[in-house]
């Protein structure tokens, strides 16, 4: 049986990285002794696949794995043997049966959600910050330098990645962007974006950030990649 | 004081953030309360290195297992960490807890090799502690060390308020628990030093002194009034009762062993003569069968880990080798558990072990004759002949390994360029013996690549070798550049250490106390990490050397045989006349044998420390 499974990686756990959680869940298997099954070859390894990668830095509430059982387990049954045999701060929170020949995760999932709490050196009303996003998101193009490791900078523009974007709260801002095969944006560059309009936002620090999850863009909204509509047969 | 806030805020910015974050499956994060004794258990060098350190491990758990006591770890911050915690003002701390290590009450080392002393100078800095013990305050922790260089520990002996000799799990609880009374006490730290000192094992540098002559000599060692003279190494009597975790601590980042490690022996008698570790860890003892099964089931289910590996000086001479690795096969393949073997010897029964474990998987296989002729092979008493070394790697070949991987010696005691040529032509043959093999097989087989790995002989501290002049610079380079020209081709490569690296280890590995301020002068000049080859400048040491009027060459060079050594302060159970007779044994091509097979040669650890050599598969002279 096959199983989509959601999971958070919380604070304790923000600055492992997307190979090392890959590591860390085939080792959670194990540990919970679930009947997982192998891949062929001369190297056998649990069947794994994972959603696209969370930056190294960054918490999230929402990233996704398929995963192989040699038999049918309850969801519940599944979940509560993954939690027992994992650190506090990755947490399962949901699992669904799916078909074997479902849409991959890395082929589906084209979008990451994020909250980011701004430090200003003053404070903002939030008619200031709706004034602050409006300006920001009017841009015809909102070009940034990506730098990048090993390689040399690139210059990208951020408009043509940010698929949406509101104030939810005071100092609660709210981007829904690409992510995955087709590009991505990271927190900090959309910090930097705006602090070149607006000097008082404070330096980017990880821990203003919340992933709430990744999605499908599904005409203007975002699902879940469990969604009956993704995974029906 | 913690700082955990801030260092996680700062981290995003350094590579490898993971290496300080702790949090990892397994590991222990006690309550801090008054009662408990606080260890801060330190590794000199960075995480993935120290996190694959098997005392450590044993130690960690040891202590945690005591209701009064915790112990949390620390290692070696990396330069972009350094830089960032000076920038941000943030002390050194440990993993479990972030508490600063100024908090606890003991910070305690491991000592494994020579090049990570300008760490421990670093690791006190970044802690707010001065670097030398005497000018430490009260209330500063204690600083204590042990493992495998402790056997020379005199070039670190001011930095370091109490040394712990020989393997602690033997006494460290017992230490601890006298410490923490001592201290309950209120007596001064000197009081509570010189009370520790009475116990076996433990040494106390402050206690003991150098007088030099003239000429540099060493004229006595002479110990504080009413202070034993020599301190006496402390071994586990009975390996398989000893203590040994399974709920090892597993980490996120890649590190040098991630599996479950199994330490099947500790000591060898096979006495080679260049083997600090043969010397130092006798007698032999091994853990039986039944054990290591139970420890190898309740580890893989506490880790998740999918490989086990079984480890020991010589994994081979462990008496009921055959078994063990069949019943670990056996019990483990079907959950797609892999075995892997450690230090294997050169020969046959070495390679129907590999082929045992190895049945799909066939990577590379590592061999090491040390030396290139026979002849220098009987100087450094390896056992091994030029036959079995063939029969060996044909052996490897024919059951599929297309790569191995061979492991020689430069600077060896009576070496010529003879026995240079010795290892090309050496690994020349069995470049050929793959390639015979190869093209008569019916099997796929890889294109044969044979690896050499050449390093440069350093002699260490109660060896029979401790005696001998290593090699000069120029000497050295000779040497290589030979290798380099005769083992060329597109079937082998090359490897070698930097000789400049090697003679700096040569001078610490048998050094004495007045190294302790060129260790000191070498890391204010920024000298870090130095067994990592791109961290290590010999620019900052030769300042070092010259700054504080010492000539290296001085520790280099051919020891009298009545001289007295810096390190005869400790003793590891072998007397000096033992050592010495070996080492004109070597010279005279004089070979001896095993003792578990043969005749005592009287080495006298036995009786030192009133054990007989534990071995699982009994005495037996098949082997």
């Amino acid at each position: 049986m096959n199983y989509r499974i959601k999971f958070a990686k919380l604070e304790d756990l923000m600055y492992i990285s997307h190979l090392e959680v890959i590591k860390t869940l085939r080792r959670i298997i194990r540990r919970a002794e679930l009947p997982a099954a192998f891949s062929q070859g001369y190297n056998p390894r649990i069947n794994l696949a994972i959603g696209p990668p969370l930056a190294v830095g960054l918490i999230s509430q929402g990233e996704y794995f398929d995963l192989e059982l040699e038999v049918d387990l309850e969801p519940e049954q599944l979940l509560s043997d993954l939690n027992s045999a994992s650190p506090e701060d990755l947490k399962f929170l949901k699992a669904v049966r799916i078909p074997a020949d479902v849409r991959s995760l890395s082929s589906l999932v084209d979008t990451a959600i994020y909250t980011i709490n701004f430090d200003y050196t003053e404070p903002k009303t939030l008619e200031e910050e709706k004034q602050m996003l409006e300006e920001f998101m009017n841009q015809e193009e909102i070009m940034i330098i990506r730098h990048r490791r090993k390689k040399s900078d690139r210059k990208i523009d951020l408009k043509e990645r940010i698929f949406s974007a509101n104030i939810k709260a005071e100092n609660k801002w709210e981007f829904a962007v690409v992510t995955g095969s087709r590009g991505n944006v990271r927190p900090e560059e959309l910090n930097r974006a705006l602090r070149e309009k607006h000097p008082e936002i404070k330096e980017f620090s990880p821990l203003q950030v919340v992933r709430e999850g990744v999605f499908v863009k599904d005409e203007e909204n975002f699902k879940p990649p469990y969604t009956e509509k993704f995974i029906g047969s | 004081m913690q700082f955990k806030k801030k260092i996680i805020e700062n981290l995003y910015k350094i590579s490898s953030p993971e290496r300080y974050t702790g949090n990892e499956w397994n590991s222990i994060d006690k309550e801090w309360n008054p009662e408990r004794l606080k260890v801060a258990l330190a590794f000199p060098d960075v995480y993935e290195i120290g996190m694959s350190h098997l005392g450590l491990k044993i130690l960690y758990h040891l202590i945690n297992r005591e209701e009064n006591m915790l112990a949390e770890r620390v290692y070696a911050p990396w330069q972009d960490m350094e830089d960032l915690m000076k920038e941000e003002e943030i002390p050194l701390y440990t993993l479990e807890s972030y508490h600063e290590i100024k908090d606890f009450d003991i910070l305690g080392f491991t000592l494994q090799y020579e090049m990570s002393y300008t760490n421990i100078l670093n690791m006190l800095d970044l802690s707010g502690l001065a670097l030398y013990a005497s000018e430490r305050k009260e209330e500063d922790p204690l600083i204590i060390a042990g493992g495998s260089t402790v056997f020379n520990s005199e070039p670190i002996a001011d930095f370091i308020d109490l040394f712990f000799v020989g393997e602690a799990e033997s006494l460290i609880i017992e230490l601890l628990n006298k410490y923490k009374s001592l201290k309950a006490q209120a007596l001064t730290k000197s009081e509570i030093l010189k009370k520790l000192n009475k116990m076996p094992g433990i040494y106390v540098p402050s206690l003991y002194s150098e007088e030099y002559g003239d000429n540099g000599e060493i004229l006595a060692l002479n110990s504080a009034e009413g202070e034993k003279e020599k301190v006496k190494k402390q071994v586990v009597k009975n390996l398989d009762l000893a203590f040994y975790p399974t709920d090892f601590i597993v980490p996120y980042r890649d590190t040098v062993h991630e599996r479950v490690v199994l330490e099947i022996s500790r000591g060898c008698t096979r006495s080679c003569r260049f083997c600090a570790a043969g010397m130092a860890y006798r007698p032999v003892r091994e853990r039986s069968v039944e054990r290591l099964l139970d420890l190898a089931e309740k580890a893989l289910k506490s880790t998740g880990y999918d490989e086990i590996s079984l480890t020991s000086l010589s994994t081979v001479d462990y008496t009921d080798s055959k078994n063990l690795v069949q019943k670990m096969t056996e019990r483990f393949s079907d959950r797609m558990i892999s075995i892997s073997l450690s230090s294997l010897r050169v020969d046959k029964f070495s390679v129907e072990l590999a082929e045992e474990v190895n049945k799909v998987r066939k990577t590379g296989l590592t061999f090491a004759p040390e030396a290139g002729t026979q002849r220098l092979r009987d100087v450094i008493n390896k056992n091994i002949t030029e036959e079995d070394i063939y029969s060996a790697a044909r052996s490897a070949f024919e059951n599929g390994w297309s790569k191995i991987k061979l492991y020689f010696m430069i600077g060896l005691p009576t070496e010529t360029m003879e026995d240079v040529r010795g290892i090309a032509e050496l690994a020349q043959k069995i470049r050929d013996l793959g390639q015979e093999v190869r093209r008569n097989t019916k099997q796929r087989m890889r294109r044969i690549e044979v690896s050499v790995s050449v390093s440069t002989f350093v002699p260490k501290v109660f060896t029979p070798f401790q005696w001998h002049q290593m090699d000069d610079i120029e000497t050295i380079i000779k040497k290589h550049d030979y290798l380099r020209d005769n083992i060329k081709g597109r079937s082998f490569s090359f490897s070698w250490n930097d000789p400049e690296l090697s003679r700096l280890e040569g001078v610490l590995a048998r050094g004495d106390r007045r190294l302790a301020d060129v260790i000191v002068s070498a890391w204010e000049k920024g000298s870090r990490f130095e067994g990592w080859h791109e961290c290590f400048e010999p620019r900052i040491w030769g300042e070092a050397f010259r700054e504080n009027n010492i000539q290296p060459e001085e520790y280099l060079r051919e020891r009298a045989a009545e001289e007295i050594f810096s390190w005869e302060k400790l003793d590891i159970g072998i007397p000096k006349s033992f050592l010495l007779k070996e080492y004109k044994n070597a010279q005279q091509e004089v070979l001896i044998d095993d003792c578990r097979t043969a005749d005592c040669h009287g080495c006298a650890v036995c009786g030192n420390f009133e054990v007989d050599l534990e071995l699982v598969g009994g005495r037996t002279d098949e082997l």
